[in-house]
């Protein structure tokens, strides 16, 4: 290459700017480069996009201003300052860079770069120019939303918490005590369920009492491992829409089994690890929602068992687990292998 | 001079790199100390004890993800194809679920499939190990200009913390691009755990140092690092002083025995394996009892190019033990309503068999998932691949499906986006759809 003369560099330095005078004209000099390079993914759904799902990629729209100008976590433009809009940030990325624009064909030109860095920094103005708008040249057939997943606890919990409108927080906060975790079954709801993670250690039949003020509202409670007693049953059963209580590994035993006749919602009882015994069991036929109840490492027999599967044959009653005999000998692997 | 070498300089090692390491075991900082500024986040977690709203109705509250590194074979497990010539030596189990067949290696699985749903109709779009590992992980490709956090990370974020003393999200036997807490602050990191049988290391005051005498020293450090915190009232530094009050909580705990094998009965050691898998389910269930939300167990192995029959012999007795364990012992303590059990893998195998290596090769466009417990319907298959095993035929389900499906089991708001450092927008399963089918 041959040497520039300094002052001739010194020239172009000064004349360029000069050159550059002239307005960038939206509609003249960006819109061809964006129609030609952008608009196959960034377009009118029912006329430039391919492929058969027809939505602009990464939701943005190139084909209108007022797509242009919404919001896609940053600004697509921010009137003179490329390095804050997308649009000028994305195709001027390095090339070999996963994010570079358009991801296919090649970068865009240096020149075409620099004529977009220029319109944003001369205030990105669009001139009369305005595009497709919402509304119009949609996909003719708009994506149906998918029909909200459900389950039987769902369906449960709206059935129960028809009409009930969410408690006040401070309300809630006094009944947590700063010991329980409180939380909305689903977003809006009015009914609770109720832990008390790594605060079981303090939790006595008086954090009970203040759960109580929740009344009705509560229908997952879970107090395993907690000091709870017999005595705290009586409150419980007073909690009407409770559907799931867990009791496993405290010292409850059948004289709190039977306080909680009253409660007619629950379906989910855990006794494992409790005091419970054979004495117990019949009082569970006064639950007429009841599906599961765990009695594993309880004192209650298995002729007991047997006689309470036969009473309630729809009832899951859970003993010991089945497991994995011992009688063979060890099954780790032969030889060791990394993946890859 | 930075904080750590001020630390250093001014106290016994010993005791110094003790707190260290469990504030870093803890709380995720192992491998990336003072990157991160978790402090409003944890305060999110630590705010928790009063009342949140999730999204849906979740259906479980806990994930045990058991994920089988290297890529499983989908038609020597859980997908066979009886009579078909890409089956091979591999012989089909009659299992509690009619019409359901499985490996006959699975004995004692057998007998649960009744719990389980079988899901056949997994398809991906990454045939390499380390973007299929991630990919199924975050629901995204893997990409050079971003890290996506895994699901355990998400959980963590969007649905917070039970237990405020005990990491939200472990990870038992990691491996590159298993779970991460990708572009969320550090504290949204599992604790690694290396050897279930290990536990959590360094957590128990040496028995020579006294209480009293420990806590004059921990009001000693405070005092001796009183004047530089004054002088570098940075939120880096206050983090790290977060992360040893935390450490400390731990240890002072109850919480702590959730890491204890030793506690279990002899007898039910066994029957989970006595293998780092099958200790690592054990270790996950009490991990699950004490509220830690997202479990990951890894078992490796399964990239079975070379002998690949030879080696489900030694691979499926392991799985087969450990997860109808699992299974069996969550259901006995009534937990596993409450506890999503999920078995992944980052692919399947080629049904093709490569007759000189008598292996299989990468698959990813149908492979075999499991999900048991957690409000999932039991025996039932979801999707259907061809009388090959080759594609997939019926109710495919890409990995953000998956994904959506157990955000949506454990109530986590799908559409709730977040944003990375650099302002682009990020969901729970990428696009991923929840199958309702699977729901009970």
């Amino acid at each position: 290459m041959r040497p520039v003369h300094p002052f001739a560099a010194f020239l172009l330095l000064v004349a360029a700017p000069l050159v550059a005078q002239e307005k960038v004209d939206f509609a003249r000099d960006v819109q061809p480069i964006l129609s030609r390079s952008c608009y196959e993914c960034h377009g009118n759904p029912a006329t430039d996009l391919k492929g058969p799902s027809k939505r602009p990629k990464g939701n943005l729209r190139l084909d209108g201003k007022s797509y242009m100008l919404e919001r896609h976590g940053e600004a697509v433009l921010t009137a003179g300052k490329p390095a804050s809009s997308l649009l000028y940030e994305l195709i001027a990325l390095p090339k070999g860079d996963p994010d570079l624009m358009p991801p296919e064909g090649g970068p865009l030109k240096a020149d075409e770069q620099a004529l977009i860095r220029r319109w944003i920094e001369e205030g990105a103005d669009f001139g009369a120019w305005e595009g497709n708008k919402p509304g119009a040249g949609q996909s003719p057939v708009p994506a149906a939303a998918p029909a909200p997943v459900t389950s039987s606890r769902s369906r449960l919990y709206e059935e129960l918490g028809r009409g009930l409108e969410p408690l006040p927080a401070d309300r809630l906060a006094a009944a947590a005590g700063g010991i329980a975790l409180i939380e909305a079954v689903a977003q809006g709801s009015g009914l609770y369920r109720v832990a008390f993670s790594a605060h079981e250690a303090e939790v006595d039949d008086a954090a009970v009492k203040r759960l109580a003020t929740l009344g009705d509202r509560i229908v997952e409670l879970r107090l395993g491992r907690s000091r709870v007693t017999d005595k705290a049953l009586a409150l419980i059963a007073g909690m009407e829409r409770l559907a799931r209580l867990d009791l496993r590994e405290t010292a409850v035993g059948d004289a709190g089994l039977a306080k909680l006749a009253g409660a007619k919602e629950l379906r989910y009882l855990n006794l494992f690890g409790t005091k419970v015994s054979d004495a117990g069991l019949p009082l569970l036929v006064e639950l007429p929602r009841l599906e599961s109840v765990y009695l594993w490492r309880t004192a209650v027999s298995e002729d007991a068992v047997a006689v309470l599967r036969k009473r309630l044959p729809k009832l899951s009653v859970v003993t010991a687990p089945r497991l994995p005999a011992n009688d063979e000998e060890e099954p780790a692997p032969r030889r060791r292998r990394q993946a890859n | 001079m930075s904080f750590r070498d001020l630390a250093r300089s001014s106290d016994p090692e010993s005791r110094r790199s003790f707190l260290r390491g469990l504030a870093a075991s803890c709380l995720g900082l192992a491998s990336y100390p003072l990157i991160a500024s978790p402090a409003l986040a944890a305060a999110r977690d630590l705010a928790a004890f009063g009342a949140r709203s999730p999204a849906p109705t979740a259906t479980a509250r806990s994930v045990i993800y058991l994920y089988m590194s290297g890529g499983m074979s989908h038609l020597d497990t859980f997908d066979l194809k009886p009579g078909a010539e890409t089956q091979g030596p591999t012989l089909p189990l009659k299992t509690a679920v009619d019409d359901l067949f499985i490996s006959s290696q699975f004995e004692n699985l057998a007998g649960l499939m009744d719990r389980v749903a079988v899901i056949n109709g997994m398809f991906s779009s990454q045939g390499a190990h380390l973007q299929g590992r991630y990919k199924l992980h975050t629901g995204y490709d893997l990409r050079g200009t971003i890290a996506h956090p895994s699901l355990g990370a998400w959980l963590q974020k969007l649905g917070g913390r039970l237990n405020p003393n005990l990491p939200a999200h472990v990870a038992i036997n990691p491996e590159l691009h298993t779970a991460s807490a990708g572009f969320f602050p550090s504290e949204y990191a599992p604790l690694p755990i290396g050897d279930p049988e290990q536990g959590l290391a360094h957590a128990h005051r040496p028995e020579s140092v006294s209480d009293a005498a420990y806590q004059r020293r921990l009001a000693r450090l405070a005092r001796m690092n009183a004047a530089f915190r004054e002088k570098y009232d940075v939120t880096r530094v206050r983090d790290y002083d977060e992360m040893y009050a935390q450490a400390v909580k731990l240890m002072a705990s109850r919480d702590l025995a959730a890491f204890d094998l030793g506690a279990e009965d002899e007898d039910l050691r066994d029957a989970y394996g006595r293998n780092q898998f099958g200790q690592g389910c054990l270790l996950a269930r009490r991990l699950v009892e004490h509220d830690v939300r997202f479990v990951e167990v890894v078992m490796g192995g399964w990239d079975t190019h070379d002998e690949n029959f030879d080696r489900m012999e030694d691979l499926c007795p392991v799985l087969d033990r450990g997860l109808a364990a699992l299974l069996a012992d969550l259901e006995a303590r009534g937990l596993l309503e409450d506890t999503l059990v999920v078995l992944a893998t980052e692919f399947g195998r080629s049904p093709e068999i490569k007759s000189e290596r008598n292996g299989r090769d990468h698959h990813p466009k149908a492979f075999s998932c499991l999900l048991a417990g957690g409000g999932v319907k039991g025996g039932v298959r979801w999707g259907r691949t061809c009388e090959r095993g080759i594609d997939v035929v019926e109710n495919r389900v890409t990995v953000p499906d998956f994904n959506a499906t157990i955000a949506q089991a454990l109530g986590l708001p799908l559409d709730e986006v977040i944003h990375s450092a650099s302002g682009r927008p990020f969901t729970v399963a990428d696009k991923g759809q929840p199958v309702s089918g699977l729901f009970a």
